[in-house]
């Protein structure tokens, strides 16, 4: 039997990721298995991470943690799980991350498709003036 | 002789305030981590270095390491910010013979027990009696959690226990 299709789980400053998914069920419909947690002001580096943890322990193997930037303490702490958990873990949260996430999960584990999602966000970024001009 | 350009204590360490605002604002070129719970655990370590803006140079220390590279004057060269987890390490440090002049409190967590002095910084008992031990051994203390804050003076805050 195969695994259960992998869930994302976003990590984000003040859970601006809630509104991020909710707004992306305006392309992409209902989003099964796709949550955000806010990471607050006043938590400490250890509520946040028991947190996280106690999420994390009830997703399934080969699922997908996305931090909101790198060297925040959302990554950080979504690191320090990567060592306890099967889980992939990619900083720099955005829309078209997020849909590619979704679907490249009925392709198998996002575990392991994070140097693909990757690139993908690496290509999401364009310089849309210029673009224009060499067209 | 290594500058320290600023000397904070926050208990999420490396993380958004200090990457996106602090490095910046004290040009500092280093960091050097004091805890002695991140000494002791080289993954955690490894995050916290990997957090670091590219052109960072961190280093952590345990507390009493720490200490005795400042006092011997081996912690190198370059701006430094150096960073504790808590109050009770940095009074520790100073005690072991850490002369800073100024410290800023950026963030000490929450929890119960924990009263809000400033925006989301917060104190108990134990934290304030390590303040007025930092006032007397005449370490200025300030608080402020991004540059954009007025930074608040110890003796403000303490009117607010």
């Amino acid at each position: 039997m195969s695994e259960p299709a992998s869930q994302i789980l976003t990590l984000t400053h003040g859970g601006w990721g809630a509104q991020l998914i909710d707004s992306l069920k305006m392309v992409a419909g209902e989003l099964p298995g796709v949550s955000d947690l806010a990471l607050m002001p006043v938590d400490t580096m250890s509520e946040f991470q028991d947190k996280v943890r106690s999420r994390v322990a009830a997703m399934p193997p080969g699922s997908l943690i996305v931090a909101d930037f790198t060297g925040g303490s959302t990554s950080n702490v979504a690191a320090r799980l990567s060592a306890d958990f099967d889980i992939g873990v990619i900083t720099g949260l955005n829309a078209t991350l997020l849909l590619a996430a979704l679907d490249l999960r009925d392709a198998g584990r996002l575990a392991d498709q994070v140097d693909e999602l990757v690139e993908i966000g690496r290509n999401s970024f364009r310089n849309v003036v210029k673009s224009l001009q060499q067209r | 002789m290594a500058n320290i350009v600023l000397c904070r204590i926050d208990s999420r360490l490396i993380h958004g305030q200090v990457v996106t605002k602090w490095v910046g604002q004290s040009q500092a070129n280093r960091i050097a981590v004091v805890s002695d719970d991140l000494d002791a655990d080289p993954f955690m370590k490894n995050i916290f270095m990997m957090a670091a803006p590219p052109n960072i140079k961190v280093d952590c220390y345990g507390v009493a390491g720490f200490c005795a590279a400042w006092r011997d004057n081996r912690l190198g060269d370059g701006n430094v910010l150096v960073l504790f987890p808590n109050l009770a390490s940095v009074r520790q440090a100073v005690i072991d013979g850490f002369d800073v002049a100024q410290i800023q409190v950026g963030g000490l967590g929450g929890g119960p027990g924990r009263k809000v002095v400033f925006q989301n910084i917060t104190l108990d008992d134990a934290d304030e009696a390590v303040l007025r031990d930092l006032q007397a051994r005449q370490v200025a203390v300030c608080f402020q959690t991004i540059p954009e804050d007025k930074p608040q003076k110890l003796e403000d805050i303490l009117k607010r226990l």
